[in-house]
């Protein structure tokens, strides 16, 4: 029998997209315009619900659907198992609730909107279905291009400079990812991954290292990986708010996928855990210090993401059954609580119509946000009951034998704690300090506090009951990709684990103090602060990627 | 040694070179097609075969060459076709915008 459903979930965003766009010539009033935002929504909650009732059978078995019927080794495979199984459900989830949020959100060219941001979903659902690399490609592309789109109908300051940048660097990344696919299919002939994983291993060492560094190259281009992520910021923080929340949360794990999936095909490189344990490190503590600087809502998230990408690249780096075990399940938590960051995020911004933090004023004004804002706030700096904490434990379980990155990560954590208490601080606590009368609610329309109330609920079952999300998806999805795997004791619930949490709590509201009472100092330094233009943004990443190449010639 | 993959990756390197150097967005366009070019250059010279012939519609085909890579570049003119579009509507914007299409003169926007 052949299983259509890899096939379904594809082709569901692109049929709605293509009745979108042609309705739009014959909708001409605001009534008749909602049938779009209503065939968006099927579109995209369709494949949510596919996925749901596929649990059973991808738990049983491998779905795959060959195109065109073709033997499976040379054929255009799509698959879903249950290491994707994770990707595809936590991405239907987040698009689904972002489209939600966009429908006040999102005021100019609506039908545009909706037309490129189902396009973009079908790019994510293709990436993550399929198995062949050029098809990866493919799939990136539709993902990437309709995001370099979207993110020209954001702000009207600076976004088509970020796009452009974005539009750049991407592309490079994409012809890297071509050279290094060129090369492995010159010396193997052969494109699909599980075919090639057979095959790597026994390739001459000089060309694994060519098709290494070309795909770190592309990949680390597209998780954002530093010094390759400097389109990153302008992108993420001038973009309309539901796309930073699905760039954030999902475009930028797509890197990690691709990562994931093709080195675990068995590069023989001595040097890549500790080079990637460095990278990570770098990235963690990098995109705090810089967030520090920051008073741009947006920018300090999308600083944030940086940091927690390189999180996940210190649990993925290990390559060992519980480190990959963590990073995949902070990959679902980071899509989570930064999904509902960006969108708490943009409806400070519908209300108030800045970015500026200082300028926000908010008080108790908008007691949803507020609140969904604080759960994400703990989630993301991992205390006990909300999820960021599990993942954290459990990457901070793998560094049994790195101290010293285990170290870095709690700095990074203190820092983390900082910048969320910060904007706290600031955008909320500061007025409710100052003025004691009483002001009016006027909080976001319902259709924007939905998903910010449904995300901030999956914050909480997602660290409430750990056993359940890591027994049936994570653990099942980790052996997927990496042989024998244990069952995972998590330390969570201990008293020392908490009073951990609240002591680095006190560290980050210690700091916080440090940059309240120096603000306008930063506020000088962040002045100085030149960011490098276009051509820099290039020569620093050709430059780091030879540096990389003649490290691991060196080493191996 | 001159062949098709090595000049398609020294015509990759220029457009590289052109990204890195030049201030003015069109131009920066026009090397990200040369390296595009380079790329599509390296994946045609992998599937020829010296003398080789073309293995479409006769079927005694002796030295057939692989046509995999074509079929993948067909798709790949595309979509660098696509984001020629692109980015030239983007210029376009710009140039509406800020008057100007030096990388170095459009302002930054941030706070």
């Amino acid at each position: 029998m052949i299983d259509y459903e890899p096939v379904l979930i594809i082709i569901t965003p692109v049929i709605a997209a293509s009745i979108i766009s042609f309705l739009s010539p014959f909708l001409k009033t605001e009534r008749t315009k909602k049938i779009q935002k209503y065939i968006a929504i099927i579109g995209l909650s369709l494949p949510f619900f596919y996925l749901i009732l596929l649990y059973p059978t991808v738990s049983i078995k491998t779905i795959q659907y060959n195109m065109g019927g073709w033997a499976t080794p040379y054929a255009i495979t799509l698959i879903i198992d249950p290491f994707n199984y994770t990707f595809l459900i936590i991405s239907s989830l987040i698009t689904l609730l972002a489209f939600i949020f966009s429908m006040k959100d999102v005021k100019k060219a609506k039908a545009k909107f909706s037309f490129f941001f189902l396009l973009m979903v079908a790019g994510i659902y293709g990436v993550f279905l399929s198995v062949d690399l050029f098809n990866i490609y493919v799939f990136f592309e539709l993902c990437v291009i309709t995001s370099y789109i979207l993110v020209t109908l954001g702000d009207q300051k600076g976004s088509l400079k970020a796009a452009f940048t974005y539009l750049i660097l991407g592309s490079i990344a994409s012809l890297f990812f071509l050279l290094g696919i060129g090369l492995l299919y010159f010396n193997t002939g052969a494109l699909n991954i599980f075919h090639l994983s057979t095959l790597v291993s026994k390739l001459d060492v000089t060309i694994q290292l060519a098709v290494f560094t070309f795909l770190f190259g592309a990949v680390a281009v597209k998780a954002a990986l530093p010094p390759f992520h400097t389109w990153l910021v302008d992108a993420h923080s001038t973009a309309p708010s539901a796309v930073s929340a699905v760039l954030s949360g999902i475009t930028v794990k797509i890197g990690l996928y691709i990562f994931l999936r093709v080195f675990t095909m068995g590069f023989q490189l001595q040097g890549m855990t500790e080079f990637l344990l460095i990278l990570g490190v770098v990235a963690a503590l990098g995109g705090v210090i810089f967030a520090l600087f920051e008073w741009d809502i947006k920018r300090l998230l999308a600083y944030s993401t940086i940091s927690q990408m390189g999180y996940i690249v210190v649990g993925l780096a290990t390559f060992s059954a519980i480190g990959v075990a963590g990073g995949l399940y902070h990959i679902i938590n980071h899509a989570v609580f930064k999904g509902l960051l960006f969108l708490c995020a943009g409806a400070m911004i519908y209300r108030t119509g800045t970015k500026d933090i200082r300028k926000h004023n908010i008080g108790t004004t908008m007691p949803v946000t507020l609140i969904t804002f604080i759960i994400a706030a703990f989630s993301i700096a991992g205390v006990t009951p909300f999820n960021g904490s599990v993942s954290k434990s459990i990457i901070e379980a793998s560094l049994s034998n790195h101290p010293l990155v285990w170290f870095f990560l709690l700095l990074t954590c203190i820092g983390t704690i900082t910048i969320f208490s910060k904007i706290l601080y600031y955008s909320f606590l500061k007025t409710a300090i100052h003025n004691k009368i009483k002001q009016p609610s006027q909080e976001a329309p319902f259709s924007m506090q939905l998903p910010m109330v449904v995300l901030a609920f999956f914050c909480i079952i997602l660290g409430a009951f750990p056993h359940i999300w890591l027994d049936n998806i994570i653990l099942p999805a980790t052996s997927s990709i990496i042989g024998g795997y244990t069952t995972i004791q998590i330390k969570i619930f201990e008293p020392m684990t908490i009073l951990k949490d609240w002591l680095l709590i006190g560290f980050g509201l210690l700091l916080l103090k440090i940059v309240i009472s120096r603000a306008q100092y930063i506020d000088k330094i962040r002045k100085r602060i030149v960011l490098p233009n276009l051509n820099i943004k290039v020569v620093m990443m050709m430059f780091a990627l030879t540096l990389i190449l003649s490290l691991f010639k060196f080493l191996n | 040694m001159i062949n098709g993959m090595n000049i398609g990756i020294i015509l990759f390197l220029i457009g590289i070179f052109g990204m890195m150097t030049n201030k003015n967005i069109i131009k920066i366009i026009m090397s990200l097609t040369v390296a595009e070019n380079g790329v599509l250059i390296f994946f045609i010279s992998i599937g020829y075969v010296i003398g080789g012939q073309s293995p479409i519609i006769t079927s005694d085909v002796t030295n057939p060459v692989d046509p995999l890579p074509q079929a993948m570049m067909i798709t790949m003119i595309v979509i660098s076709l696509c984001l020629t579009a692109l980015s030239l509507t983007i210029a376009a914007w710009i140039f509406h915008k800020y008057k100007t299409l030096n990388v170095e003169d459009i302002i930054d926007d941030r706070l």
